[in-house]
């Protein structure tokens, strides 16, 4: 299975109330670069690859409230030119070190609650 | 994200491992079932569908793999057989009658997407996705594009999220208009319509923040992103 990994500066998350379906967005303010990692079922086609990575409500869209840094995808060479030229980047740099911090005071407070 | 009873029951039974693994070799196969005959197999019991036992556990048997679905302590029930590299692509071919095989003690990932136009007020005690409590309501049409799905898995490093996200798009097998308001996660694929017995474990079901109406047009699209929250 194709695997995806992008460079992600702002990551959020939208986690979804199951009654509504109405998703809050929750922006991890203490992580300033990570990675998004993505496996993509073998069988899917390039087209249905792209839409569902780059829709407003696919995956990069429920990652991240800026473009990719980079993206990589050496498993499909044509998904990783197509996504690199929709994003206007290019690949990985070879120093990417993470930089994540601890969640903020009321957020592991709340966590440690449950 | 609603977890549901038996998907909080799987994601307990697959992390503490609630079942040991097992080997040896089978004595006949079918296409969607290995038995044993000298086995001692946990047993599942309950449902429909079953819990318990060894569902949800991974059996590989030769070069490919189901996912248990139910099982008596000689006969093993799988989803279906399942290639390593294309886990959501076609049915493999069924393995020998006389074939080694492995249980591998675990959970299987919940990465299936399933459809339902269901609007019953969602319940943990939900087995499957439904609109009475009793009966599957889940969408499946030969050849159509609304069938349960394996979807693409996404994690941000350092995030307690990840997401299922998959690209549904209609074909002239659908029906002329489908008005969809809710996703399942599931355990099992499905390569026919789903039954009480057959949908395996639904780990969570959530609503649509609004209903999407589908035409068979082959080019309707609803693009589905769930959730998951590791908390």
């Amino acid at each position: 299975m194709p695997h995806v990994a992008f460079g992600n500066i702002s990551p959020i998350s939208k986690p979804v109330d199951d009654e509504t379906g109405v998703a809050s967005i929750v922006k991890h303010d203490h992580i300033t670069r990570t990675t998004t990692e993505v496996n993509v079922p073998a069988e899917w086609e390039m087209s249905e690859a792209f839409t569902t990575l780059t829709h407003p409500n696919g995956i990069w869209g429920n990652h991240s409230d800026a473009p990719p840094a980079w993206v990589e995808c050496p498993d499909w060479p044509e998904l990783e030119a197509a996504l690199r030229g929709y994003y206007g980047c290019a690949g990985r740099p070879k120093k990417w070190d993470h930089e994540i911090g601890e969640p903020a005071a009321s957020a592991a407070a709340s966590k440690e609650g449950n | 994200m609603a977890k549901t009873n038996n998907g909080i029951d799987m994601i307990a039974r697959g992390l503490g491992q609630a079942v040991a693994g097992f080997t040896g070799t089978s004595t006949g196969t079918s296409a969607t079932t290995m038995t044993d005959s000298g086995a001692s197999f946990t047993a599942s019991s309950g449902g429909p569908p079953e819990t318990g036992g060894m569902v949800g556990w991974v059996v590989q048997c030769g070069t490919v793999y189901g996912v248990i679905v139910k099982n008596s302590a000689t006969v093993i029930t799988v989803d279906y057989w399942h290639t390593v590299a294309s886990p959501g692509g076609a049915a493999a071919s069924t393995p020998g009658a006389t074939t080694a095989y492995m249980i591998i003690p675990g959970a299987y990932p919940a990465a299936y997407l399933g459809l339902s136009v269901a609007t019953r007020t969602i319940a943990a005690a939900d087995p499957f996705l439904t609109n009475d409590g009793t009966t599957v309501s889940e969408i499946w049409n030969a050849s159509g594009g609304l069938n349960r799905a394996f979807a693409a898995f996404a994690h941000t490093i350092g995030t307690t999220t990840y997401t299922l996200t998959k690209t549904f798009t209609t074909t002239v097998s659908d029906p002329s208009s489908s008005t969809v308001h809710r996703v399942g996660a599931f355990e099992h694929g499905v390569t026919a319509a789903p039954s009480t017995t057959t949908t395996g474990i639904m780990l969570t079901e959530t609503n649509l923040a609004a209903d999407a109406i589908l035409t068979n047009n082959g080019s309707d699209q609803l693009v589905v992103t769930y959730t998951g929250t590791i908390s």
